[in-house]
């Protein structure tokens, strides 16, 4: 622990000094007695100082939540003798807030083990480090010293999810079984068509009425159960709080419905620093994604980046690319566009909240925001063009809503190679 | 609280200042003023010159007034601690921050405690001056001795530690 000497240690040994020097000069003695409390308190603190035996450590070491539910941090104080007191403090960082006003407790911990527990609500979804501070005061009050818990606690806040029962599905699916129908016709639940039969058909597949009907034996063909593979293309180069909160929103309802449905999901974090999560499936590959969505922020970067930066292996052939984006950065743009030339089954969330978002002041500001407005949907017409289905979320409406949109305009839909 | 025990100062010291009343009492004025900025904004280094500056005013009261020692310095002695002990508490109070019960009672034994030993210690150092008036180069020697050796005893002391 690190000791810092307070005002009094310098102060008091120097006023009693001059206390008892104008005792002297003017002699008088009753300055002896105003002096001698300043003189007592130095000298009996300063013999009294030694170092606390005070160790801090936050339990749980991580703790997750979702929005609006509220967690304890528990600072556990480990003293070998009693201390006189003890001031606790977490660093609370913005999206949490503690429950009982400002998370500052002063203790008195016995030798052994004393639990400080602090309240904390999470207001915002993202992943926070709280980290706990303690200053251990002596008697007198002549030293301070300050330390910290070794390792923050970590606190990962999940958005709240909308539960999206039909998200957008991918034209092609993969190998392994899943809950998407495959277009190609095999061994399935739903039926797919009807043919003659060829040797090597099962028994089970005859359809016997069709084949009395026509005198000739019939089969019914089904479609598969497949997964497919997604990628959430998550566009975080603006510097706009709103669209990345949307943004993350989507993505984790997203992933998660995809998820449940076995599907493969993958993550590209496309911003001033590229981040990625490598296709997959399962529980752990749910907290994996969300962990690294909630961790998404904006880092300001004028380099210029194209798709070629984006790991092969993140985007798997065939898989679909939902981008989430306020198509604002060109690099973004010039990405998405590149995919889709690429052949890409893509689909484009635009989660610029034009609708939420309100004029300027005047005639300038009115001016400015019909532009913007103008070149978003510019933007949007320039993708449908191209064949890439557009949509638009607020985050006022539920994002169903809108994925019913795309998955209308997705009904025909193709993977093209230019 | 460090307040009243700072004002309860200030109403000695300007009584007994005779003539130079309104020195002192600006004086003991600015140290009051001192203290309750400190406490407010949490600065303890305020408080504690705050309360040099009460000493030093009572000083100057001593100085200016009869010469008769005065029997309410141990009174005066144990105000300007618990001013000084007040104050330091009420500057660490400014920042938003839970007591618990033990700590409420500790701090306020330690504020009663310094108070009720330095009226001990001053009644101690009061009472044998009480009968004949202090005077003489021998006296001044001792006096200035005992300033020295004290000065030097905390300063080994803090060393030490």
């Amino acid at each position: 622990m690190t000791p810092a000497p307070t005002i009094r240690l310098r102060a008091y040994p120097a006023i009693c000094a001059a206390l008892l020097l104008a005792a002297v000069g003017l002699r008088r003695p009753e300055l002896v007695a105003v002096a001698a409390p300043f003189g007592l308190v130095a000298a009996v603190g300063l013999a009294r100082s030694a170092p606390p035996d005070v160790a801090a450590h936050i339990t749980p070491g991580e703790l997750r939540a979702l929005e609006g539910d509220r967690v304890t941090a528990v600072v556990e104080l480990t003293a070998a003798r009693p201390a006189w007191q003890v001031d606790v403090a977490l660093g609370v960082p913005v999206g949490l807030v503690p429950v009982d006003g400002a998370p500052r407790r002063a203790v008195r911990p016995g030798a052994g083990s004393t639990a400080v527990a602090f309240e904390l609500d999470c207001e915002r979804w993202g992943g926070y480090a709280v980290a706990a501070r303690i200053r251990v005061h002596e008697p007198f009050g002549l030293r301070e010293w300050a330390g910290a818990a070794a390792v923050p606690l970590q606190v990962r806040v999940h958005p709240r999810l909308e539960a999206l029962r039909h998200p957008p599905r991918p034209v092609r699916t993969q190998a392994s079984v899943g809950s998407d129908t495959s277009r190609w016709a095999g061994e399935g639940l739903e039926f797919a068509e009807l043919r003659p039969y060829q040797e090597g058909d099962r028994l089970r597949r005859v359809n016997w009425r069709v084949s009395a009907r026509r005198g000739t034996l019939h089969t019914n063909l089904h479609h598969p159960e497949r997964n497919a593979d997604v990628v959430i293309f998550l566009d975080s180069f603006v510097e706009s709080p709103v669209s990345l909160d949307l943004a993350v929103r989507a993505a984790s309802a997203l992933a998660t419905a995809y998820l449940e449905g076995r599907d493969r999901v993958g993550v590209v974090g496309f911003g001033g620093v590229l981040r990625w999560v490598l296709p997959s499936t399962g529980r752990a590959q749910t907290y994996r994604v969300l962990d690294s969505l909630i961790d998404t922020e904006v880092i300001t970067s004028y380099a210029w980046r194209d798709v070629e930066v984006i790991p092969t292996r993140t985007l798997p052939p065939g898989a679909l690319v939902l981008a989430l984006t306020p198509l604002a950065d060109d690099r973004a743009l010039a990405a998405l566009a590149a995919l889709r030339a690429r052949g890409f089954d893509l689909a484009v969330v635009d989660v610029s909240a034009t609708g939420r978002t309100p004029a300027g002041a005047g005639e300038m500001g009115e001016l400015a925001h019909r532009l913007w407005v103008l070149r978003h949907e510019g933007l949007r017409a320039r993708y449908r063009r191209l064949g890439v289905p557009v949509v638009e979320w607020d985050g006022l409406e539920p994002l169903s809503g809108s994925l019913a949109l795309l998955r209308e305009a997705r009904r025909y839909a193709r993977t093209v190679r230019s | 609280m460090a307040l009243a025990a700072a004002l309860a100062v200030s109403v000695r010291a300007t009584v007994m200042a005779g003539d130079q009343a309104t020195s002192v009492a600006g004086a003991c004025a600015l140290g009051c003023a001192l203290l309750v900025a400190g406490g407010l904004a949490g600065r303890p280094a305020a408080t504690t010159w705050g309360v040099a500056a009460l000493a030093g005013a009572y000083a100057g009261a001593l100085a200016a007034g009869p010469p008769d020692l005065d029997a309410w310095a141990p009174a005066v002695a144990a105000g300007i601690a618990a001013a000084a002990e007040a104050g330091a508490w009420a500057a660490e109070l400014c920042t938003s921050i839970r007591l618990d019960r033990a700590v409420v009672r500790a701090r306020a034994a330690l504020l009663v405690a310094t108070a009720a030993g330095a009226t001990a210690v001053g009644l101690v150092l009061i009472a044998p001056g009480a009968g004949p008036e202090l005077s003489g180069s021998l006296v001044t020697g001792a006096g200035v001795a005992a300033a020295v050796t004290a000065v030097a005893v905390i300063r080994a002391v803090a060393r030490r530690t």
